[in-house]
């Protein structure tokens, strides 16, 4: 029932905001998606992608004043999310071989709790390496700190 | 936009009915003025403004559309009884 609600939600967002669009609702692993079909996806996306990150945020609030019980959604424009999540896999595995070939010891961009996730759980059958977040001046995000193993 | 506007915002507080959107425009600039119960202020804001700055992003961005600039504000219209907390 719940993420019925929630596409109500956006879709409502969606139409006032102007936007001509259909919202479809799929079931992942880490909860509901909602994806948005529309001509216009550059501009619903916005800069680095923070304007689909405002969609969510708010969208999930007014879902959890309506039941608090219902599950966060993620949203999708254009597929930009899958997207921006196989991008970030490719830059972990790559960092990944370079620890295995060199043993270096490699230091990825400063990234959100979200995306930190996304590489910790992508390399957490790599037998080479072994990652870790570190503090990072200047930012509240924090970085992935890659390691080779110690075995 | 006004639309979208009092939607959120109702959406968000205990006393939707308290809630007032007024449009002040000028030229291809509208001001929102955004007025409500005094309890709901905060949760209009946000953590370190993160609704109330998500609320904009969008709100530029459906203006955009238009061609128009928009700026929502949130007006205090009784000072709070005893100041302000911090």
């Amino acid at each position: 029932m719940s993420s019925a609600q929630s596409k109500i939600i956006l879709a409502e967002l969606l139409k006032h905001l102007g936007f001509d669009a259909t919202v479809e609702e799929h079931a992942l692993e880490e909860g509901p998606l909602l994806e948005v079909k529309t001509e216009d996806a550059g501009r619903l996306i916005g800069r680095k992608g923070q304007t689909l990150v405002a969609l969510q945020y708010l969208t999930n609030r007014l879902l959890f004043q309506q039941d608090q019980q219902a599950p966060k959604v993620l949203i999708d424009v254009a597929n930009y999310r899958s997207q921006a999540r196989d991008t970030l896999i490719a830059k972990a595995k790559e960092a990944a071989e370079k620890v295995r070939r060199w043993g270096d010891i490699v230091e990825l961009e400063p990234l959100n709790a979200f995306d930190r996730f996304i590489v910790h759980h992508a390399l957490k059958d790599d037998p080479n390496v072994e990652t870790h977040s570190v503090e990072v001046d200047g930012t509240n995000k924090k970085a992935v700190l890659l390691r080779p193993k110690r075995l | 936009m006004q639309a979208f506007l009092e939607y959120v915002v109702k959406g968000l507080v205990d006393q939707p009915g308290a809630v007032t959107v007024t449009p002040v425009a000028k030229d291809d600039l509208t001001v929102y003025e955004l007025r409500m119960d005094p309890k709901d202020v905060a949760r209009v804001i946000g953590r370190q403004g993160t609704t109330i700055n998500a609320i904009r992003t969008l709100m530029l961005v459906g203006s955009a559309k238009l061609g128009k600039r928009c700026v929502v504000e949130i007006v205090e219209d009784k000072p709070v009884e005893s100041g302000p907390a911090r």
